[in-house]
């Protein structure tokens, strides 16, 4: 809001320090101040009224805090006595017929002519960016931003029947407003009628119907009270607000309204006499003021400082409180224009902010600290970013949101895109849902570095949370997904790597009894038309599913325009927690040596590495601590439809010295065995 | 004649010592330890003598053969090391060459930024809780002393979400949490005081990007609670915080300011890092740079959590760990976090 240095000194008594001495003192004990601009022989400060301070938003209500700050004594505002006269008109019949108007105050004015402003007060509307329109209007602007009253001028002769009914709107009904627009409005919100048209949106902007215009002879001036959080409600629902509204959204105090109108008068009266032909003034339950009562003990023991007394006292009557200091406890009368000011804690904040934050000195809390406890999935969120970065991974950060154009990208049936969340107001079209899996936005990376890092490998994750619509409610889960771009097409290969990180992760963990089975209808938290069908795994626990591996579908890679191979691994951090060990134990150092030989078998295209890993396994029993698949590879003098396996087999016994012939024995056993199948051979 | 044992070992000795090459070695070998040699013929030709005289000179010849078998060893080590050094010699290497790029991974700047404020609350006993995104209504408003006509509210523009299908017992609206504030209800109804928590997440406003905005980002909410924790308390603990996490003395500022969830209610701000206080251009010629929101908890939050208001009182303050994050790492657009860009990721 801005404020001109000028005006404000109208209001107080005695000189104001410098601009720059004003700037700090309001940071430091009233409102931030966001700039401030020297034009012409005034100052133009913007400052930043806080959002319940419905008091201080105007020249008058920010001099006032200013005075008790410095301190200074306020200027008397000149105003002029509402004296009714004998006049011509027809009376105004006003009705309120809702709670939500607290005071309903306004004036009949005979017999006005519709100018121009003086030119003071064109050019004081103008400094603080109000446009200049007519000699009444102008004042109504002046008066909101003088004192924070919203004031509002109706032309007598268009209210039908001189009447006006304030109430609540019904359902379907609808008012045009002075700035040309329609408004179908809320059932509650708060309007005026005259005989049979809505005429006002009460509190927030002037009808079309009886808006002043350059022909205007008679004024109804208006200063009402409304309820602020109906006010507030209302231009929500509207989606609409003007600056009228947003004042009596903060509070205002219905007991300004008689004041607001009797400034105005006197204004106006320096253009001409005016003539009061009638005074309406509706005021169901008058505000009274409230009464807190304050224990002064409350002070030291919530801000660790000793105020004394006599401050804290001088501070609130400054501040236009009245303080009764009884036995224990102060009773404390609060000025009807603090609507924001309702239990202790709010006196407290008056004396400390005026007083100074910088007196209050740090000092450590005493009291005993318990050792932290430590936060399971956070520990494990942790271990997991550390294991991939040892991996190799860089993590990534990415939005929490998907587009319309991603559901295109990354194939989404139309029962994919049912179970995403949707945002009733979603920033724009490419945030439009929340992210359903880490995978999308991961390959969205690699498609951004994919030519940046041309022929390089790209190891990317991202640790976070998901979204989905569930039969019951919005699911929320812990994510923990890896991505494996290698430049090269070959899935096998970029498979295995993914699968090591896997294992790698899982070990660290100190899970031992992890295993990868074939994928199966009924998937975790992750779409299967993102995958490749038949190059996915499901990750597994015993027999609880943590998670998935695989190559990520080529159609969707091909849409990315990625090159290579893409495999990617994905956890559930949530079903994993239980799982993990508590503790990871070293596996002691074999103390004989280890005894090796290789292998090679030539077997069908389609045979699992596992199914002979499993068969060399059984038979070398006790004696083989490893078995190594290093080479897998297929073409060139090879057979067509096949493929030929090599292992490293490491024999190990943890009680003696393998010989060479005990070796042998187990290694020919193992190759017969193999060789009963007719489809594969080995090679020697 | 035969040479005494002694001139023998001298010879061999000196002989020896003159060795420049193992060439030049190999020929003392024959000469003193060659099958045709000095001391073997000389060890040979006791079969001549009597078993006596061959027990009283052998012992001597075998000494000496000892003593120049370990002397040619000891040459012989001696001039292959000279050898392989000066065959070395004129073998270079470029130290020019380019190091050879180790592949490493990254942890994302405000992991790296998150953790160490975790790591400095931690030590002064505050424990990490965590908690949802989607939120409902009541957590991140009603319960934090903002009932639905609350005017405060429009401080946090919100996103809300579409629900399919409303469960029949609840009429709650879910939104994206505005801030990490929630986690002081959802922790206070679960536990008792007095407590220490630190609460990270991220957290989502409904308001338009640039370089110090984002639709998400980071913050860390702190609550403090116990019988008598005060303002001063903050202070103290804050800056604390503050000179850790910057490793350098600075000043607390608070300002007041407005909250519905605390009264008093104040804004920190800390001596700027650029200026170190002088006033500069970075902090608005202020000195000073607002880094957070604080205040002490609401007594209708207390309430909202089931807590007597009269037993307990505290602090609590968000933080964003963004902006922890760029004025540490000196990043000037927010939005480079949550881009795709690795040549930003992965220098950290």
């Amino acid at each position: 809001m801005l404020f001109s240095l000028n005006f404000l000194k109208e209001h107080i008594q005695g000189q104001l320090p410098g601009p720059e001495k004003l700037d700090e003192l309001l940071n430091m004990h009233i409102f931030e101040v966001e700039g401030k601009e020297k034009k012409g022989k005034d100052w133009i400060f913007n400052i930043d009224i806080l959002p319940h301070r419905g008091d201080a938003a105007s020249h008058r209500g920010l001099a006032r805090e200013l005075a008790a700050l410095l301190p200074r004594k306020m200027t008397t505002l000149p105003v002029k006595i509402l004296k009714k006269e004998k006049g011509s008109l027809a009376p105004l019949r006003v009705k309120v017929q809702s709670p939500f108007v607290r005071r309903y105050s306004a004036l009949v004015l005979e017999g006005i002519q519709i100018t121009k402003s003086p030119q003071w007060l064109q050019d004081r509307l103008e400094l603080l960016g109000i446009n200049s329109i007519n000699n009444i209007v102008d004042i109504t602007n002046y008066i909101m931003i003088e004192l924070g009253q919203p004031l509002h001028a109706f032309d007598y002769d268009t209210l039908k029947n001189h009447q006006m009914l304030i109430r609540e709107a019904k359902e379907g009904e609808s008012v045009d407003t002075l700035d040309d627009l329609t408004f179908k409005l809320p059932k509650g919100a708060l309007v005026i009628e005259d005989k049979d048209r809505l005429i006002d949106l009460a509190g927030i902007k002037g009808g079309k119907y009886s808006s002043i215009q350059s022909n205007t002879k008679n004024v109804v001036l208006q200063a009402a009270s409304f309820s602020g959080k109906h006010i507030y409600e209302t231009k929500k629902q509207l989606g609409y607000t003007t600056e009228a509204a947003d004042l009596y959204s903060r509070g205002l105090d219905p007991n300004a309204t008689l004041i607001a109108l009797a400034r105005a008068v006197e204004l106006l009266s320096k253009q001409g006499k005016v003539r009061i032909v009638q005074v309406v003034d509706i005021y169901p339950k008058k505000e009274l003021a409230k009464k807190i009562l304050f224990d002064p003990a409350l002070l030291e023991q919530y801000l660790g400082v000793s105020i004394p007394k006599t401050i804290a006292i001088q501070i609130l009557k400054r501040l236009g409180f009245i303080v009764k200091e009884k036995k224990d406890t102060w009773e404390i009368i609060v000025p009807t224009f603090r609507q924001d000011i309702n239990v202790p804690i709010d006196i407290i904040e008056e004396i400390v902010r005026m007083y100074g934050y910088e007196k209050i000195n740090p000092i450590f809390a005493v009291s005993s600290i318990l050792p932290s406890i430590e936060n399971p999935i956070a520990r494990l969120q942790e271990q997991l970013q550390d294991t991939l970065v040892k991996a190799g991974f860089s993590e990534i950060y990415s939005y929490s949101f998907i587009g319309e154009k991603d559901l295109q990208t990354f194939r989404y049936t139309p029962k994919d895109a049912k179970a995403l969340v949707e945002l009733q107001n979603p920033y724009s079209e490419e945030y439009k849902y929340l992210r359903a899996n880490l995978l999308e936005n991961l390959l969205k990376v690699v498609e951004e570095n994919t030519r940046r890092y041309a022929g390089k490998d790209i190891y990317v994750f991202e640790l976070g949370k998901v979204f989905e619509n569930t039969q019951q409610k919005i699911a929320e889960s812990d994510l923990i997904t890896g991505v494996i771009n290698l430049p090269k097409k070959n899935d096998q290969a970029a498979f295995a790597q993914a699968k090591g990180v896997v294992d790698f992760l899982l070990s660290r963990l100190g899970i031992s009894n992890s295993w990868y089975d074939n994928y199966h209808q009924t998937p975790l938290h992750s779409r299967t038309s993102l995958w490749h069908g038949d190059k996915i795994a499901e990750i597994k626990i015993g027999q609880k599913k943590i998670g998935f591996l695989g190559i990520v579908e080529p159609s969707i890679t091909s849409n990315l325009k990625l090159k290579g191979s893409v495999a990617a691994f994905s956890l559930d951090i949530q079903e994993l927690l239980p799982l993990i060990a508590k503790e990871y134990e070293y596996r002691p150092i074999p103390r004989f040596p280890a005894v090796l030989r290789d292998l090679a078998v030539l077997v069908p295209r389609t045979t699992k590495v596992i199914d002979v890993m499993n068969i060399i396994q059984i038979k070398g029993a006790q004696l083989i601590d490893n078995i190594d698949l290093f080479d897998m590879y297929e073409g060139d003098q090879i057979p067509d439809g096949k493929k030929n396996l090599a292992f490293h087999i490491i024999y190990q016994s943890a009680q003696r010295t393998l010989t060479a012939d005990e070796v042998d024995e187990v290694q020919k056993e193992i190759i017969s065995t193999l060789e009963k199948n007719p489809a594969w051979e080995v090679r020697k | 004649m035969v040479k005494s044992l002694i001139t023998l070992e001298n010879e061999a000795k000196k002989a020896l010592n003159g060795a420049k090459n193992l060439k030049e070695l190999d020929g003392f070998f024959r000469v003193y330890l060659g099958k045709k040699g000095e001391i073997t013929l000389l060890l040979k030709s006791l079969t001549k003598l009597t078993a006596q005289e061959r027990k009283k000179q052998g012992k001597g010849i075998n000494v000496l053969k000892g003593k120049i078998q370990q002397l040619f060893k000891d040459k012989t080590q001696e001039l292959k090391q000279e050898e392989i050094s000066s065959n070395a010699k004129g073998d270079w290497l470029d130290i020019s060459i380019p190091g050879i790029k180790i592949k490493q991974g990254n942890l994302h700047p405000l992991t790296q930024v998150q953790r160490r404020a975790q790591d400095i609350f931690r030590s002064m006993g505050f424990a990490v809780v965590k908690g949802p995104e989607v939120e409902s209504e009541w957590y991140n408003f009603d319960a934090l002393n903002m009932p639905p006509d609350h005017p405060a509210r429009e401080m946090w523009d919100t996103f809300w979400l579409k629900q399919k299908k409303r469960s029949i017992n609840t009429k709650e609206n879910f939104l994206l949490r505005t801030h990490t504030s929630p986690l002081q209800v959802r922790y206070m109804q679960q536990h008792n005081p007095p407590l220490r928590i630190i609460a990270p997440g991220r957290v989502f406003r409904y308001e338009a990007t640039d370089a110090n905005h984002q639709i998400n980002f980071y913050q860390l909410e702190g609550l403090m609670i116990g019988k008598n924790v005060s303002v001063a308390n903050f202070r103290a603990m804050i800056q604390e915080f503050y000179e850790k996490f910057f490793s350098k003395k600075i000043a607390i500022r608070l300002r007041p300011s407005y909250f519905p969830f605390t009264e008093p209610s104040f804004e920190v701000d800390m001596t700027c890092l650029v200026c170190n206080g002088k006033k500069c251009k970075s902090c608005g010629h202020s000195g000073f740079m607002e880094m957070m929101g604080a205040g002490m908890v609401h007594p209708n939050v207390f309430r909202a959590a089931g807590y007597n208001p009269k037993n307990w009182q505290g602090f609590a303050f968000g933080m964003g760990i963004d902006r922890l994050a760029m004025m540490k790492y000196k990043v000037e657009d927010i939005r480079l976090f949550y881009g795709k860009d690795m040549r930003f990721l992965t220098q950290f």
